[in-house]
């Protein structure tokens, strides 16, 4: 084309560092281009707009009092001498938007973010469409190179062990949410078949807690939970298309290869929840991890139906994982959390068979801090294994356990217990240390100077043992966060750094208010965290942190702990008994053995 | 067909309640035709936080507003034409309301893409377009037949100042028309710089007759007529050239003792004010807890301050209703 003639104005005491950017990708393009200096009027800018014979003028300005009129008498003078007709306008600058572009008159409005390509785009009168983030966004691959190779062989040898013993035990016995599981399997299966399934659901609802199979046998539902209306279904979808219209996500990591970020969801209603996702996805979450509801643990079964309820975590039913299942972009990684409760094997089959991309299996924090059984959490966490391996799907061990006030080697062994009893059954475990402000630190003062060191520590520690993914959660900084969202921010983007620094393969990552909401989550405060975790990992990029020697210590204290209480285990020679007597957290450090679903385990049919 | 521009001295002065105020009174929704310079459809204002109004639109009226507006308010549109005017916004499309509701407004923002909107109106039987103000934006209004001016205590709060200043825009408005000249005459741009009333006055020496193209600012209209060796007469091609000068007053002091003096002043496209409308609404600033709260002055010294220093009718559209503005423009 043509070369055009652009003016490029700074009507502004300063700055013009953008025009000075936007002027080079002028000139790249062959366009004749003039700055004006800052500190012209818009008198001065209009007599030189006419001297020059431009084409077109990009003026920059921040907003500040009393700049929307000073912009408009700019765009008045401009129409008022005549050169309106011949002379393209736009403005950029902070808080710039395209109303307010057109309510001061201007041809264009550019805000922050904008690209050199949409400005040359602009002054040559074509169409800038900007590449849709989104669509060329991929599923984020969370395994990492892991070979699952074990460094050391001691506690290989001891692992293997423990691993060897738990299956043998777990071949021996069922519990109805074994059963649940595969009777949800056949159900899926018949229904694709579009065959009858009401003797299937007869029989499921016999294996249910009385306020779940009141539902299949009387249509009542948990009185924590109303069903959604068909015109909240419609709108959602609505929204739904409307929002991903309008998203071009982010990537959050820069210039890093990884770690994966994940944000975590569990309103209690799917719409929000799909609301939270769309937040997350627009600001470079990789993946969103499905919260249930605790209550949801502890019942035997799940309901149908589209449902909601007014308490922290999303009630699992097929339709609701379905819903949320279609809200999301094809590249967001999807983690349905089965780990703790009375659903593990079955929740593993409805994310699966959803389109899950993970799911949490954690016997030992799921018996000894989440208050389920440890023998039917250990029959049922094997059962859900198995299923995980089946089905393909990755799942993470959690160390959850430490927060009760476990010590991070004990909730480490139990995890390493977890994660090799995975690779026996053929699944990919990743390790889920935390990243925490932890009653072990706060107590022994290892956090004291730094929150570097020991997190550190524990990585090094994992890292001298196998060679897993590692994905620090859940949320990391749990317990640095206060009510102040911007220290609640800047302590999840720093300990986001610190996973980068350490290569760990992803993180999870609180919202700024999550901690002490007291209530429902704010969209604006996962933006917070997210924005926080984008401007570490620009920062920090691949320059590393350097922790203190005491991490090196720390690390080779626990693994040798590890160690220990591996061997501890092992001597004990059943696993379920260990849990029960201590070996992997006591009661005095808060580790109490659950008690919900005990007297469930039955002998294997 | 009427093109009535409502423009404002300053943001929250009143012209969207001004617009709707006519708009209420306009008996043939299917002659009527709305649209805005500027964009209007926020309810609430972005700087102060306080509630705006919003403009209601009767079925069968005609909308004038960019395409990204179009789905943004209640009113169901159909829409008739999109026009190749682009704005940040969207290409501009004119659309009749099938169904009353709340509209968002963007529509020309520049004097040739206003007049390209009155040619098209004119052609589907519109009989008064309103055209809603932005910001202090006139440049664009000029392209109307009359204007109504919004003003009031959120320009300023000192009464007698938002009086004088009243006074001088009106002035300034309804100078008289000034026929092209026959004889030769010097044709000059604009006037932006003090460099360029000088340069201008020494162009004008032994000129009868001067016209003016384009903007003529106040400082450099002040060293043009200061320079001038006699008294040509001075030819604007609107009121709206002379209206961009921060100091209104000023402006129309030069030009009164200009006149005095012998001079003559005229524009060649008139662009009679109508009346003014008062809103004694200011946003208060608590610097407490530094947040806006609705102020207002007293409504009847306000008008009464107004009314002084204008010869045209003014009208306080929330206590008086908008049957007075009705009369005023001739509405029946």
């Amino acid at each position: 084309m043509k070369p055009l003639k652009v003016v490029l104005a700074p009507l502004d005491p300063v700055h013009d560092i953008g025009l000075k950017i936007i002027r080079q990708g002028l000139e790249q393009a062959g366009h004749e281009t003039r700055l004006f200096p800052p500190d012209y009027s818009p008198q001065e800018i209009v007599r030189g707009i006419i001297e020059e014979g431009a084409d077109v003028v990009l003026i920059s300005r921040t907003l500040g009092y009393g700049v929307e009129e000073i912009l408009a008498k700019f765009v008045d003078l401009v129409d008022g001498a005549g050169i309106r007709d011949r002379v393209k306008l736009g403005v950029g600058g902070m808080a710039i938007r395209p109303e307010l572009a057109a309510e001061l008159g201007f041809d264009a409005g550019f805000g922050p973010g904008t690209t050199v390509e949409a400005a040359v785009a602009f002054v040559e009168g074509r169409e800038f469409i900007p590449a849709k983030k989104g669509s060329q966004k991929e599923k984020y691959g969370i395994l990492g190179g892991a070979t699952y190779a074990w460094r050391d062989s001691t506690i290989k040898a001891r692992l293997d062990e423990i691993a060897e013993q738990i299956i043998a035990w777990a071949e021996k016995h069922g519990s109805p949410g074994i059963a649940r599981a595969r009777l949800r399997q056949e159900i899926i299966r018949r229904e694709l078949l579009g065959e009858n399934v009401e003797d299937l659901k007869r029989e499921y609802a016999g294996l249910c807690s009385p306020v779940i199979a009141d539902s299949y046998r009387n249509g009542a539902i948990h009185p924590e939970t109303r069903r959604l209306e068909q015109w909240e279904l419609d709108s959602l979808g609505e929204y739904v298309e409307r929002t991903q219209g309008r998203m071009a996500p982010i990537s959050l990591r820069s210039s890093l290869a990884k770690p994966g970020v994940f944000a975590q969801y569990g309103t209690g209603c799917p719409f929000m929840d799909i609301a939270h996702i769309k937040v997350a996805e627009a600001w470079g979450a990789d993946g969103v991890v499905h919260f249930d509801p605790s209550w949801g643990a502890r019942t035997e079964g799940f309901m149908e139906g589209y449902l909601t309820h007014r308490q922290d975590g999303s009630v699992i039913t097929p339709q609701n994982l379905a819903a949320i299942k279609k809200a999301l972009l094809p590249s967001t990684l999807w983690q349905v959390r089965a780990h703790r409760g009375l659903n593990t094997p079955e929740t593993v089959v409805l994310a699966a068979h959803t389109g899950a991309d993970l799911t949490k299996v954690s016997i030992c924090y799921g018996a000894l801090g989440a208050g389920t059984d440890p023998a039917r959490l250990t029959v049922d966490g094997v059962e859900s294994m198995k299923l995980a391996a089946r089905h393909g799907l990755p799942f993470d061990v959690v160390t959850n356990e430490e927060l009760c006030g476990v010590p991070a080697y004990k909730a480490f062994a139990g995890m390493l217990i977890g994660a090799n009893l995975a690779l026996h059954l053929g699944a990919k475990p990743i390790l889920q240390p935390l990243f925490c402000y932890s009653p072990e630190v706060m107590l022994s003062g290892a956090m004291e100077d730094n929150y570097v060191d020991f997190n550190a520590a524990k990585i090094l520690a994992l890292r001298q043992i196998v060679d897993a993914p590692i994905w620090p959660g859940a949320p990391i900084g749990f317990l640095t966060q206060t009510e102040e969202r911007v220290q609640s921010s800047v302590s999840t983007g720093l300990h986001a750094a610190l996973a980068a620094s350490l290569g760990v393969e992803a993180i999870s990552i609180a919202t700024s208010d999550e901690a002490y909401s007291g209530g429902p989550i704010a969209a604006a405060s996962r933006i917070d965290t997210l924005r926080a975790v984008k401007e570490n990992f620009r920062f920090f990029g691949r320059a590393r942190i350097e922790p203190t020697p005491r991490a090196r210590e720390w690390a080779d204290e626990m693994a040798d702990r590890i160690g220990a209480v591996l061997d501890e285990v092992a001597n004990i020679g059943d696993f379920v008994q260990a849990l029960y007597r201590g070996a992997l957290g006591t009661r005095e450090e808060g580790a109490y053995p659950g008690r919900t679903g005990q007297g469930t385990v039955t002998e294997a049919t | 067909m009427q093109v009535i521009g409502i423009a404002g001295t300053a943001k929250n002065t009143g012209k969207t309640t001004t617009t709707a105020s006519i708009i209420s009174q306009w008996q043939a929704p299917r002659a009527l035709a709305v649209t805005s310079i500027g964009y209007d459809g926020e309810s609430r204002d972005n700087v102060t936080g306080l509630p705006k109004p919003r403009l209601h639109l009767p079925a069968g009226a005609l909308v004038v507003t960019a395409e990204k507006c179009l789905g943004a308010g209640s009113a169901r549109l159909e829409n008739l034409e999109k026009t190749e005017l682009a704005t940040p916004l969207g290409r501009l499309v004119i659309s009749r309301v099938r169904q009353g509701g709340l509209a968002v407004l963007a529509g020309p923002n520049s004097l040739s893409a206003l007049k390209f909107c009155i040619s098209r109106l004119r052609g589907l039987g519109t009989k008064l377009l309103l055209v809603d103000g932005a910001l202090g934006r006139l440049a664009p209004m000029a392209a109307a037949d009359g204007l109504v001016l919004a003003t009031g205590a959120a320009r300023s709060r000192d009464l007698k100042r938002l009086a004088q200043e009243t006074g001088a825009f009106a002035a300034l408005l309804n100078l008289p028309r000034a026929e092209e000249p026959q004889e030769p005459a010097l044709r000059l741009g604009s006037m932006l710089v003090e460099e360029d009333g000088r340069e201008y006055a020494q162009a004008a020496r032994g000129y009868r007759t001067v016209v003016f193209a384009g903007v003529a600012e106040q400082k450099p209209l002040a060293r043009f007529l200061e320079g001038l060796s006699s008294a040509p007469a001075l030819v604007f091609a609107d009121p709206t050239k002379l209206l961009f000068s921060a100091d209104l007053v000023e402006t129309a002091a030069l030009l009164r003792g200009y006149r005095t003096r012998g001079g003559r002043v005229g524009v060649v496209n008139p662009l009679p004010l109508k009346g003014v409308t008062v809103n004694p609404f200011f946003p208060d600033f608590n610097e407490a807890d530094y947040c806006y709260a609705p102020g207002y002055v007293d409504a009847l010294a306000l008008h009464e301050a107004v009314a002084r220093s204008v010869s045209v009718p003014v009208v306080d559209v929330i206590r008086q209703g908008g049957e007075e503005l009705a009369k005023i423009l001739d509405l029946e």
